[in-house]
């Protein structure tokens, strides 16, 4: 018995260390709205990583934040009520792999996003904040609001966003490029005149039960994409994708 | 309606004011309003003294007065002067719990008579530090806390005021804000009259405007509440005691959650209740929430005059079966007339601090509801005189709910659900919703919606008794025989 006993303590130990919990505020995240807590965010989740891998969660309130970066192993819970909102100044959107996006994985692996909170990108906050600087040419003209996404892959696999409600975004949603078995799903993207996902070089990309709720453009296939799977995603007028 | 008795009671009751007595200057205790000195114990000593000498008036001029828990004792007053701000301290170990409430505040009164806080002054609790300060305190492992939703439970962050079992209480003029928790509880107290107040009360998670607990003789008049939680709340802890003869008017009301509540914990029960002249806007719940949910019963209520602008929900009653312990839920001779209501397509209280959650998703917009149980009905409702402007655009590819007798039986009974008006998700109505009930009329009531939306503008489901006199516009055209009936019987429509 005593033998079992030390083997259900082993697994139980070696499940904790792959699933560890943490509390967004063990790492001084503030739900106000209005701290930009982008330094805790991404400490946290180099600190998850260094631990070897597990989840962040955030629960009820609103989460200011600039870009941070995904690692792998570490996956990220937004629970009901929570609200990751994404700054309204471009430069907190930092450039990685010469593109601006909130949320960025390059070269990572084994990651969820999940819950059924919301991310809000703010557009036209962000969008009028844009257009006053380029009047007054403190940016370079290239940059373009429309050119920030939400969540920015590049080279990484198993990858899942389940749950989540996904607003006010100024680019695409979700860009994906050379990433393999990344999926999405049940996700409520109400986001007016942005692209819902933007795909390009890579494979096994699955788009499932997601709604959008206003959309420029739900879905942009740029080749070399292998296996871009539409399962039960539809527009608000019914169209399915 | 037994209105007029209650009224003159509550006027006679509150008549009784504090005898003028002596004022004590704050300064002459050493209480220091530099911002910097932690005066908890001068203000003890000072309020002490006073109520020793048979009581007086404690004046605060102009300063920042930083304290963390005291005690107000009877037949003394606080007053706050123009420029007077007592701070709560950030350091959360400044802050007792009260043995007797099990709760943390700044200032407490327990079972002590003839006080008050007065003034054109301010009580700010910096709660939302305060909090801040308090969850690190739990992650070095010095204070337990479970840490639901990622913070301290709402006991063990300091409230700005917490009185119990008092008498004759006054609190008027003075600002409120910032608390850590909810703000000002009064629980079981008796004579209790609020005037003037303005409360900002929006830095943290459950941070309310006033919440009045099983009180009896109750005036809150010409207040103005902005608030994350419930803005006017009253509350049943005790299954033994009663909230009752309560009169609210001239009031301004904002909040993240709803304005004016009965509830959540409802134990005892509401009677005798009369609001008049309240204005709601950019509200994220409900303007008028009744929820009898512990056992509690909600009797003999009037709200009169009513005008609603940006707000989520009109009207949400609710009986449910949380905490009941074998206690019957009862809601009964509700009154709600005069009002006009509006309610906007987007979130109502965008961009305030600590905005209410979105939730139960997907839903397109929720009807005022009058939701009982099986068991226990809501009985003898009556609105009047009551116009509901709704965006419409229901959109059935996003959420649905049919009026086919499955789908109606596929809403949930959630009798041991927090009750919210959104609990239900989809509802098969645009306008109103009624189930389990007895007797809902309606009296020169009209709904109104800029878009079509593909639900009927009524849905009544197990409603017995009634008389209807109701009109339903689209876009300023009238939708003729917009309603749906299940399992109902007895209902006059005109």
């Amino acid at each position: 018995m005593k033998k079992y006993l030390f083997l259900i303590v082993l697994w139980a130990s070696c499940f904790k260390l792959f699933a560890q919990d943490y509390n967004a505020s063990l790492f001084g995240c503030k739900s106000d709205g209005v701290t930009n807590n982008m330094g805790s965010i991404q400490y946290a989740i180099d600190y998850i990583a260094k631990k070897g891998g597990g989840k962040l969660h955030f629960y009820v309130g609103r989460y200011l934040t600039g870009t941070f970066s995904l690692k792998s192993n570490v996956s990220i819970e937004l629970h009901e009520g929570a609200v990751l909102v994404g700054s309204s100044n471009i430069f907190d959107y930092s450039l990685q792999d010469g593109k601006r996006a909130l949320i960025v994985a390059v070269g990572q692996s084994n990651i969820q996003i999940g819950g059924k909170g919301v991310i809000d990108g703010q557009q036209s906050l962000l969008r009028s904040q844009v257009a006053a600087l380029r009047q007054k040419g403190n940016i370079d003209l290239s940059e373009k609001a429309e050119d920030i996404s939400l969540i920015y892959l590049k080279a990484s696999r198993n990858i899942q966003i389940n749950g989540i409600m996904e607003l006010n975004l100024l680019g695409a949603a979700h860009f994906i490029d050379q990433c393999a078995d990344v999926t999405l799903s049940a996700l409520d993207i109400n986001s007016p005149g942005s692209i819902g996902l933007y795909v390009s070089n890579s494979k096994t990309v699955r788009l499932s039960n997601v709604f959008f709720q206003a959309i420029g453009k739900a879905l942009v296939e740029s080749e070399g994409s292998q296996q871009v799977v539409k399962e039960n995603s539809r527009l608000a007028n019914g169209k399915t994708l | 309606m037994k209105i007029l008795p209650i009224f003159l009671f509550i006027i006679q009751a509150l008549t009784v004011r504090l005898v003028a007595a002596q004022d004590y200057q704050a300064v002459d205790f050493g209480i220091r309003g530099d911002g910097e000195a932690l005066n908890t114990r001068s203000i003890q000593a000072a309020i002490d003294y006073i109520t020793a000498k048979g009581g007086g008036k404690l004046v605060f001029t102009p300063g920042n007065y930083i304290t963390g828990s005291f005690y107000l004792k009877s037949n003394v007053t606080l007053q706050l002067d123009q420029g007077a701000n007592l701070l709560g301290s950030n350091n959360p170990f400044d802050y007792h719990k009260d043995t007797v409430v099990n709760w943390q505040s700044m200032i407490y009164a327990i079972r002590q008579q003839n006080i008050g806080i007065i003034g054109k002054g301010t009580i700010n609790g910096r709660g939302f530090q305060t909090a801040m300060n308090a969850i690190q305190n739990v992650h070095k492992g010095i204070v337990q806390d479970e840490l639901k939703l990622d913070r301290l439970r709402e006991w063990n962050r300091p409230e700005n005021i917490y009185f119990r079992e008092c008498k004759n209480v006054l609190i008027k003029d003075i600002t409120l804000r910032d608390p850590g928790s909810w703000n000002q509880t009064y629980d079981q107290c008796e004579d209790l009259h609020v005037e003037g107040i303005y409360v900002d009360s929006k830095s943290y998670w459950n941070n309310d405007g006033i919440d009045v607990v099983d009180c009896k003789n109750v005036v809150i008049r010409n207040c103005y509440f902005d608030a994350a939680d419930d803005a006017i709340c009253f509350k049943s802890h005790d299954a033994n005691a009663v909230c009752e003869n309560v009169l609210v008017e001239n009031c301004t009301a904002r909040s993240s959650a709803s304005a004016l509540k009965f509830g959540t914990v409802s134990r005892g029960g509401f009677r005798n209740f009369v609001v008049r002249n309240l204005v709601v806007y950019d509200t994220y719940r409900s303007a008028i929430t009744f929820a009898a949910v512990d056992g509690g019963f909600v009797e003999n209520i009037l709200v009169d005059g009513v005008k609603s602008i940006n707000t989520g929900n009109v009207i949400f009653l609710r009986i449910g079966d949380r905490w009941s312990k074998g206690k019957k839920p009862f809601m009964k001779d509700i009154t709600i007339r005069n009002v006009y209501a509006e309610v906007p397509a987007n979130k109502p209280d965008l961009g305030y601090s600590y905005e209410g959650p979105v939730e139960d998703m997907p839903r397109n917009i929720s009807p005022a509801s009058i939701i009982g149980l099986p068991d226990h009905k809501i009985e003898n409702v009556t609105l009047e005189n009551i116009e509901i402007v709704y965006p419409g655009g229901g959109n059935p590819l996003y959420a649905y709910r049919g009026t086919d007798p499955k789908s109606l039986d596929g809403i949930p009974e959630m009798a041991n659900a927090y009750p919210e008006f959104s609990q239900f998700k989809e509802l098969p109505a645009w306008g109103l919703y009624i189930r389990h009930a007895k007797q809902i009329n309606l009296k020169n009531v009209t709904f109104r919606i800029k878009g079509a939306d593909y639900r009927p503008t009524i849905v009544a489901d197990d409603l017995t008794g009634g008389a209807w006199d109701f009109k339903s516009y689209l876009d300023g055209d009238r939708l003729k025989d917009s309603f749906h009936l299940y399992q109902t019987k007895d209902v006059k429509i005109n």
